[in-house]
């Protein structure tokens, strides 16, 4: 029996969003009126559809192709290390958040030396705190200390 | 006014202290993206997007597309020194860059052709610019509800079908970006939909932080194979002197360049095909023609010949841009969106409503080639260490540029929170062969597309016969259908062939 692997997957999770799309475009959105013509749910009805249609043609042809996607867990480290930041931000900041990132990555991940990781984080601190925080003028999230302070 | 008259009006907008130092920060950091292998300038202009904010909207744009120009050249030093192309129109330079700089061992000729030839291929370029994009404009003002939508639905489709192996997954791709755009508000009504009960939602899905992730994030998680790989740099000591061709080198490189400069022009202003097509193209074209010494043994003329393609396409691609309101790629689409962002719309009336930002961007370009040239000579000496920068410490600042331009394009944690899971999702289609390029052009295009969609169906009371009637849509729906069916009767010839091969 063939396997069922992510290139299986992702056309299949097309036709469900597809489906979503359409279901809501008819029955919340409206699709036409007779007075005032095409409805908000009328455009992404049809697109919705289509998506519907070729993502199941494309679900059938991943059967047939060749599976050469290699996932690397080193990957999935990249995408942790994002949400990492996502998730530390609410807690800390969003600046102690990028300096302990770039630390942690550089010393845990790359074993990199501490001169590279303080040349990194001032190339990481001057973009952030230099060219965002002060030539931009962003304000920074602070984490749960913005409310003690 | 002549198109001369309104270039020459362009120029005074461009010539203030804040638009020229725009340009030279844009040249800069193109080049510094477009040298970088595996960044490219899709990633290049969307990561440096928010910077831009601080700009006013001529400016803003000014900066990007110095930035988008320049990126082309700098696409060039990495193929040449290290044989990976710094961006995907790089990849014919290589062929002939790489054996001229490593056989012959003289890689700073092989850059100062590249350069030359890139600055008269973008010259052509814009030259042809100045003239196609008002004459392009003027029919576009011939354009109603019907012809934009036709002419949408060709732009859509065309980038899906050249883009990628199967044009199913294109299609695939180019729908999931139009119902992406779609969440938040309804374009005409305005009355909230597919916000699924969330308040941030209602806003529909921010374009910058959703950008950054599609390429930038998306890349990051792709660079983590990348790490440590082994490039061997050319070793070389390079001066500017040092690089200078000889006075039969540089006679050499401006048949090529000229040839192509005005190919890749016609090629960028193509929709879906761009710089890429324009090299591949450029470099096809010259195999026809004689050469000093055979392509792919590092000839000048093989160089000369993509690199000016490459650039005159970028060019030519502002055609449709700023005229129709088309992007012809990724990059293009992007740039839309930065325009959007800063409330211009592209279109056949932007040359009528706003020309001193129409006239002042294609004045720009043509400052910004000069610049770019500049710099990209002054840092010949440089290459070698601007290369060697490993990639993986370039990973955790492009995540931190990532992570800070989300906020500052939002003031919201949502922001990065779209740039995170819109950068994975694309990860996982990309690895699964789908092209983010489509997504991101039908997300920019799909307000637009939708609206005039609508308008032909309010006008025509909800008959079809208003996209066959007209000669102009009629024209745009028999190109919209032949593009869809080909596909389909290439499978077919496909089977036929094996069956009797069988």
């Amino acid at each position: 029996m063939t396997k069922f692997k992510v290139k299986n997957l992702i056309p299949l999770l097309f036709v469900v969003m597809g489906l979503v799309f359409a279901i809501l475009g008819f029955t919340q959105l409206g699709f036409w009126s007779d007075v005032d013509g095409p409805k908000p749910g009328f455009f992404p009805s049809i697109i919705a559809i289509v998506m519907v249609f070729t993502g199941l043609i494309a679900f059938i042809q991943s059967f047939k192709e060749e599976d050469k996607a290699q996932y690397n867990a080193q990957e999935f480290l990249a995408m942790a290390g994002g949400l990492g930041i996502f998730a530390a931000t609410f807690i800390i900041g969003l600046v102690p958040t990028i300096i302990l990132y770039i630390i942690l990555w550089l010393k845990l991940v790359e074993k990199a030396s501490w001169k590279v990781i303080l040349i990194v984080l001032a190339i990481a601190c001057f973009i952030t705190i230099g060219v965002f925080g002060i030539w931009l003028g962003i304000q920074f999230p602070k984490g749960i200390f913005e409310f003690i302070l | 006014m002549s198109n001369f008259e309104m270039l020459l009006r362009g120029f005074s907008v461009v010539f203030t202290p804040a638009n020229i130092g725009a340009s030279i920060l844009g040249a800069i950091l193109g080049l510094i993206v477009g040298a970088m292998p595996g960044i490219g300038s899709l990633a290049g202009v969307a990561l440096l997007l928010p910077l831009t904010y601080k700009f006013n909207p001529t400016t803003a744009i000014i900066m990007l597309g110095a930035l988008y120009y320049s990126n082309m050249y700098g696409g060039s030093f990495s193929a040449i020194l290290l044989n990976i192309p710094g961006d995907s129109p790089a990849v014919m330079t290589a062929v002939d860059g790489y054996p001229m700089a490593k056989k012959k061992k003289r890689p700073g000729q092989a850059l100062f052709t590249a350069n030359m030839a890139s600055c008269i291929g973008g010259t052509i370029g814009m030259i042809i610019l100045t003239f196609a994009g008002p004459a392009l404009a003027n029919i576009g003002l011939k354009f109603g509800p019907s012809e934009m939508t036709a002419l949408l639905l060709v732009a859509m489709t065309s980038i899906s079908w050249l883009v990628g192996e199967n044009p199913i997954k294109g299609i695939v791709a180019t729908a999931f970006g139009i119902l992406l755009a779609s969440m938040g508000m309804d374009t005409l009504s305005g009355s909230p939909r597919y916000d699924f009960g969330s308040m941030h939602l209602l806003g529909g899905i921010p374009f910058t932080p959703f950008v950054i992730g599609s390429v930038g994030f998306a890349q990051v998680i792709n660079l983590m194979n990348e790490r440590y790989v082994q490039t061997e740099m050319i070793d070389a000591k390079l001066s500017i002197r040092g690089s200078l061709p000889t006075k039969r080198e540089f006679l050499r490189l401006i048949p090529p360049s000229i040839r192509s400069g005005i190919l890749g022009t016609f090629v960028g202003v193509l929709p879906g095909a761009g710089a890429t097509t324009g090299a591949f193209m450029g470099y096809a074209i010259q195999k026809n023609f004689k050469s000093d010494e055979p392509l792919g043994t590092g000839a000048v003329e093989g160089i000369a010949a993509c690199e000016a393609a490459n650039n005159a396409a970028a060019a030519g691609s502002f055609a449709p841009l700023l005229a129709l309101g088309i992007p012809g790629s990724g990059t293009g689409a992007v740039l839309l969106g930065g325009l959007m962002l800063w409330g211009l719309n592209p279109g056949p009336l932007l040359f009528q409503n706003e020309p001193d930002f129409a006239w002042g961007l294609i004045s720009s370009l043509f400052l910004s080639n000069a610049i770019t040239l500049l710099i990209a000579i002054a840092v010949i000496p440089f290459l070698t260490k601007i290369l060697a920068v490993p990639t993986k410490y370039m990973i955790p600042i492009i995540t931190v540029v990532c992570v800070v331009g989300s906020y500052s394009t939002t003031y919201s944690m949502f922001g990065v929170l779209v740039m995170l899971l819109s950068g994975i999702v694309s990860y996982f289609i990309q690895k699964n062969n789908y092209s983010t390029a489509p997504m991101l052009l039908s997300f920019v295009l799909a307000p637009l597309l939708e609206s005039n969609m609508r308008k032909a169906f309010i006008i025509s009371g909800g008959s079809l016969k208003i996209f066959f009637t007209r000669p102009i849509s009629l024209m745009f729906m028999l190109i919209f259908f032949t593009m869809l069916l080909i596909p389909l009767v290439r499978s077919i010839i496909g089977k036929k062939k094996e069956e009797k091969t069988a």
